[in-house]
């Protein structure tokens, strides 16, 4: 069964690795799907905790994968997704380091560039959308999410600062009773 | 082996890292290492990752590659998995779930705002918002697969970029 598991998400993550563009943020989407819709592994408000973590630790945010994989399948979950993620473009940028020199002064490099901003940012502002619904069923959650988005917006802080904060209003407002526990 | 301690002092994050190659060790020139990045921002992947595999391999081959992906993973796992297991011993208690919800929504503001701090440094045009939109709208409000949305929109985009250069290159 857990052998079931592992397969399951060796697969998922090899297949969707060849479409992380930027980094791990952008992936959040289809990780939801895959994991709170499709296979109801968590729920909503867990998944949301999980992306929560993995911004709150130090290192590449791409181990919000890494902690899926540890919540649904322990250490061996973990090994399985963070390699079957990771591998694939891992051996596509040995490989293209290859052809860097050819690669800095092509011109075409900048056009693509420009091509994939919007797509990256769209994909970004899904990623938000589908992480606030997660996180939040109260107004009060909504609340942070704007305030934390105007403060990262508006300032060049550390982000860590917004999630502390976010963190201290949240055991607040809990407290103040206006703020209910996820499942 | 001196690659993994230079490597192991970054958590991951891209400040960090230009501190670290730039700034400290002098690996890389400033222009370089903007080239570089630029180079790993289109590839597919963690920019960050891929810029420790292109360096360490340019150092040390597959071995350097190697030991700087790792030397950039291992620690921050162990943190993150020390991180989960102490949640996980603390989450029965109500305070503690508490504030990891008000972090959680912190965090989707998080991404909000990044998204919007793009917004700020992109060149602004009517296609750009479209084809912003059209991967906003399949994705978060309609929900379709990543893979068939980039499928489609990523290769119009390119072509519209390339056919753009093109006329502007023909009007000089």
């Amino acid at each position: 069964m857990s052998g079931n598991i592992l397969i399951q998400l060796a697969i998922f993550f090899l297949s969707i690795a060849p479409f992380t563009i930027a980094g791990a943020q952008t992936l959040i989407p289809e990780l939801y799907r895959y994991f709170v819709v499709n296979n109801a592994w968590m729920n909503a408000a867990e998944f949301a905790q999980v992306v929560a973590l993995a911004q709150i630790a130090p290192g590449p945010n791409m181990l919000v994968v890494s902690l899926l994989g540890w919540k649904v399948a322990g250490l061996p979950g973990l090994l399985i997704t963070t390699t079957a993620i990771i591998g694939p473009t891992s051996v596509g940028a040995y490989f293209a380091a290859r052809w860097i020199e050819a690669l800095k002064n092509a011109h075409w490099l900048s056009i693509v560039k420009v091509a994939l901003a919007p797509v990256v940012i769209g994909l970004m502002l899904a990623s938000g959308t589908i992480t606030s619904r997660a996180a939040n069923h109260e107004w009060i959650g909504y609340v942070f999410t704007a305030c934390t988005a105007a403060f990262i917006y508006y300032s060049n802080r550390n982000p860590l600062w917004a999630l502390g904060t976010g963190a201290a209003l949240g055991l607040l407002a809990h407290r103040l009773g206006i703020m209910s526990i996820p499942p | 082996m001196f690659l993994m301690i230079g490597l192991m002092g970054f958590g991951g994050l891209a400040p960090a890292a230009h501190h670290m190659l730039v700034e400290r060790k002098k690996w890389h020139s400033p222009k370089e290492y903007v080239e570089l990045f630029a180079i790993c921002s289109i590839l597919p992947g963690g920019n960050i990752l891929n810029a420790s595999i292109m360096i360490g391999n340019r150092f040390q081959g597959l071995a350097g590659a190697v030991a700087s992906l790792t030397a950039l993973l291992l620690a921050p796992l162990v943190l993150l998995i020390c991180l989960a297991l102490t949640y996980d011993h603390f989450s029965y208690i109500p305070d503690v779930r508490a504030a990891i919800a008000g972090a959680a929504s912190a965090a989707a503001g998080l991404i909000v705002g990044t998204a919007g701090k793009l917004i700020r440094g992109v060149e602004k045009s009517a296609t750009s918002l479209v084809f912003g939109l059209a991967v906003f709208v399949a994705i978060g409000v309609f929900r379709l697969p990543l893979q068939m949305t980039l499928l489609i929109i990523v290769p119009l985009s390119i072509a519209w970029a390339f056919y753009r250069a093109r006329l502007t290159g023909a009007a000089k």
